[in-house]
């Protein structure tokens, strides 16, 4: 049965179609159920905000997504392939999806230039030149065109968080996902991170968002998600989630958070 | 109006209070104090030394030593000079250093990668051998290695031969099992990429080798007959066990049984249609390492005279190698495409050597050589000469078409035809082995120890991001994980390594002859115990700066660049 709808998937992939498919997505840590029977379907284009408390699962479920961790039950459909134990599938996706990480994770021993060209470079085989021109374009994207050179150690926490976007973009993915960019940054350098992705929901770029900035979610997301103990408690627009959500849960978060 | 108020008039001029210029005064003062003190301890130590006629002197270097050593080349007699008995002492020295740097090196990554195994065999394993090795004093260990493990080698008359002398018998079915293995690898597995069945088919090849090798040995009666009740038997359990496998089990242990009963069922065919070759080859065996109490006897190497012409050759295969890697990477850089220039750099390398053996090979040998037979020059064939080992050990290598040669030991045996050495042995001591065994196996515990903190210290997130921009697990593991983990790795590493080469000097306690030990001799011969002690202390001294300027090398291509 999973093979057929991955086939499906693969060739009548259409414009109405959702590039990510999740169906009844259980995981466990040992004996914790971090994931409790999870599905979403996510349209190209459409920008997706997840809250939620704590421990709730936001980072795992977006992490299943690109495959930095195993679910154990139901399926997982990016682009048309289906995310099974099969490496080629797996590297595949990678390719196709973006990570931005709370940490930034950017290398440490390579300037802020190598980080960005090193995917396309390795993983899609650019020549340097192409890979080089694309990280300065890219540099210029997200505000920061003059530190090419420099090493992360040597950039302020908002200028690595832009290069970590530049660096996920460079690889051209067809979806973003970001696991709260802006949450180990001060206050005066969330700005300019939130900007950067604003103008990216606006190129049409699919994204999967989990942050605290309520701002953000009002303002871009298409549709908002509430998680709670491993489960989608609730969903919606944005302005349908913050002024006429239904479920006890979301309106004691909101009630917290705003 | 200037708003700075001016600091308070003082009798001390301006600059006398630049905080800059009263650092370099401060350091110059502090020189001066110090050239003064050293010089007084100098001159003290003088005055006392002359008085009691010690004035450090190196003359007494070129006095013949009197002493034999037990580990020296062949030139070395105990009319040598103590100069020429220090330079075997170094030699010895750099001996062990050298080859115990290699190994503790290797065997320090092998435990440190162990430490950080999922199995929990092994890491309890190498948990306990660095404890253990690093909380014991380096001393006892060597005394172990000395005194207990070495003397309870057999004495030479019975020396340990490995292999034994006899004959090989290798069966073709072994080899029925690689080509399986390979082709289950390559034809099989492409096909079946979900877990549960990959998973039945590594224990589907496993059993398959595993029961035809079982039935080979214990039903051999019915090998290649059909009829037989143990044919029968075995095919009902087969069959038996897969219906009940495939019907009845589920969950965790489907896939794995499968796999087993399948591998079970294919193997009895196998055997019984007589498909597995009962026959095989045989290979003479002749012992390549001796161990006995008085040492080990190891195969010698010996460059003959076509060894020159070959490894130019080899260079050259090396020389393009490089050239091949550069070039190569440098197109892929420019134009994306990927070319695998590591297997053609090896192809270069390996074609060469070969090549080169063979063309070295190619001039004949003279069929007639002078040999000398009882002090007259006569001509003879070549076999016959060495066949009545007439040949010279000069002559040996000018009459080889090998740029190598390759001697196993021969024993050397006395009239009641007992084993009493070994002609054509590289020998090693017991004292030398237990001396590298000792250093080695005590520094990579501490080597095992910084390789884990080391690959620890890279965050799980740089791998995390690695892998999320598509890089494989061997580009994350090479281009992210290994250079981070350098740079944690080598600063203690280098300490690491200046311990063992320092340590080489407990050699003193199992006589081993190395630098120390020698001069130790030295000194109490002489009584030139200043000079003994500096010269000492040089040596070691310049072999750490060696130590550490390869490392400091090594160690500014891993640095970092922060704020
Ligand atoms: N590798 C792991 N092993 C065991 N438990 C884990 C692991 N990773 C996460 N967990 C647990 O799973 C639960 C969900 O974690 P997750 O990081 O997805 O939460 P989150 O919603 O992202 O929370 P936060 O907002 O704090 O980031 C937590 O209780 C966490 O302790
Ligand atoms: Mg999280």
């Amino acid at each position: 049965m999973s093979e057929s709808l991955v086939e499906q998937g693969a060739v009548t992939q259409m414009a109405d179609e959702p590039i990510i498919f999740c169906q009844n997505v259980n995981k466990w840590f040992g004996e914790f159920h971090v994931l409790r029977d999870v599905s979403l379907e996510v349209m190209p284009k459409e920008v997706v905000v997840i809250l939620g408390p704590s421990g709730s699962g936001k980072s795992t479920f977006i992490r299943c997504i690109n495959r930095l961790e195993e679910h154990q039950e139901g399926q997982i459909i990016v682009d048309g392939m289906e995310l099974t134990h099969d490496v080629r599938n797996i590297a595949a996706i990678r390719r196709e999806i973006g990570m931005v990480f709370q940490q930034f994770n950017l290398f440490p021993h390579k300037t802020v230039l190598e980080n960005i060209t090193l995917g396309p470079m390795k993983v899609r085989h650019w020549p340097r030149d192409r890979a080089e021109a694309k990280a300065q374009e890219l540099l210029n994207r997200v505000g920061i065109p003059e530190q090419a050179a420099k090493y992360p150690g040597q950039l302020s926490g908002g200028q690595q968080q832009r290069v970590a976007i530049a660096r996920a973009l460079a690889m051209e993915p067809k979806i973003m996902l970001f696991d709260e960019p802006t949450s180990a940054l001060d206050p005066e350098m969330i700005k300019e991170v939130l900007d950067v992705m604003k103008e990216l929901a606006r190129s049409g770029m699919t994204m999967l968002v989990v942050t605290h900035e309520m701002g953000f979610a009002r303002e871009v997301a298409d549709r908002v998600i509430f998680f709670d103990h491993g489960r989608i408690v609730e969903q919606g627009t944005p302005d349908y989630f913050f002024e006429e959500a239904q479920h006890e849960r979301t309106k004691l978060f909101l009630s917290q958070i705003l | 109006m200037s708003a700075i108020s001016q600091p308070s008039r003082s009798i001390i001029p301006a600059f006398l209070r630049d905080s800059r210029v009263l650092q370099v005064i401060g350091q110059i003062i502090f020189l001066i104090l110090l050239v003064l003190a050293l010089s007084q301890l100098v001159a003290g130590v003088n005055e006392q030394l002359q008085a009691k006629n010690l004035t450090p002197n190196f003359s007494f270097l070129n006095n013949p030593a009197g002493f034999d050593i037990g580990e020296k080349p062949d030139w070395y007699t105990r009319d040598n000079t103590y100069l020429e008995a220090f330079i075997v002492g170094v030699t010895n020295t750099l001996r062990v250093v050298s080859v115990g740097l290699v190994a503790t090196t290797l065997l320090g990554i092998l435990f440190g990668i162990f430490l950080l195994s999922n199995n929990w065999l092994l890491r309890t394993i190498s948990r306990a051998y660095v404890e253990i090795l690093r909380n014991t004093p380096l001393l006892v260990q060597l005394f172990a290695w000395y005194f207990i493990v070495m003397f309870s080698l057999p004495q030479i008359r019975d020396a340990i031969a490995f292999p034994q002398e006899g004959r090989a018998f290798i069966a073709v079915r072994l080899l029925l099992y690689v080509v399986v293995y390979f082709a289950m690898r390559r034809y099989v597995r492409p096909f079946s990429v979900d877990a549960p069945r990959r998973i039945a088919l590594t224990y589907g090849t496993i059993t398959t080798i595993v029961a035809a090798e079982l039935a080979f040995h214990f039903l051999p009666e019915s090998y290649g007959d059909l009829t037989n009740v143990s044919f029968l038997a075995y095919a009902a359990v087969s069959i038996v066990g897969f219906v009940v496998a495939w019907f009845y089990l589920h969950g965790n242990l489907r896939w794995p049984i499968l796999g087993v009963v399948g591998g079970q069922f294919l193997a009895g065919l196998l055997f019984y249609f007589g498909v597995l070759p009962n026959s095989g080859f045989r290979l003479d065996v002749y012992p390549a390492i001796y161990i006995s109490i008085r040492g080990f006897a190891f195969p010698e190497i010996l460059p003959t005279n076509r060894f020159v012409a070959w490894a130019v050759f080899v260079t050259v295969g090396l020389v393009l190698a490089g050239i091949m890697w550069g070039y190569f990477g440098r197109i892929t850089e420019t134009t994306g495409r990927v070319i695998p220039r590591g297997r053609y750099a090896l192809l270069a390398i390996i074609g060469f050597t070969v090549a080169g053996w063979l063309l070295v090979g190619i001039e004949p040998l003279p069929t007639q050589v002078p040999v000398d037979q009882d002090g007259t020059i006569v001509l003879m064939p070549l076999e016959e000469a060495r066949t009545q080992d007439l040949l010279s050990a000069e002559d040996v290598r000018l009459y080889s078409t090998q740029p190598i040669l390759l001697t196993l030991p021969q024993e050397r045996r006395n009239r009641g035809g007992v084993l009493t050495g070994f002609n054509n042995a590289t020998q090693i001591s017991p004292e030398y082995m237990a001396l590298l065994l000792g250093l080695v196996i005590y520094t990579s515990a501490f080597i095992a120890e910084i390789v884990r903190a080391g690959i620890q210290a890279v965050p799980r997130g740089q791998i995390e991001a690695a892998r999320s921009i598509g890089l494989s697990t061997a580009q994350t593991l090479n281009m992210i994980v290994l250079p981070q983990a350098l740079r944690v790795i080598i600063p203690p590493l280098t300490n690491q390594y200046l311990n063992l080469a320092k340590n080489s000097s407990l050699a003193l306690a199992i006589a081993f002859a190395d630098m120390f030990q020698i001069m130790t001799t030295t000194m109490n011969q002489s009584g030139q115990s200043v000079t003994g002690i500096t010269i000492i202390m040089i040596g070691y001294l310049t072999m750490s700066l060696v130590i550490s300027l390869v490392m400091n090398l090594v160690n500014s291509r891993f640095q970092l660049v922060t704020r």
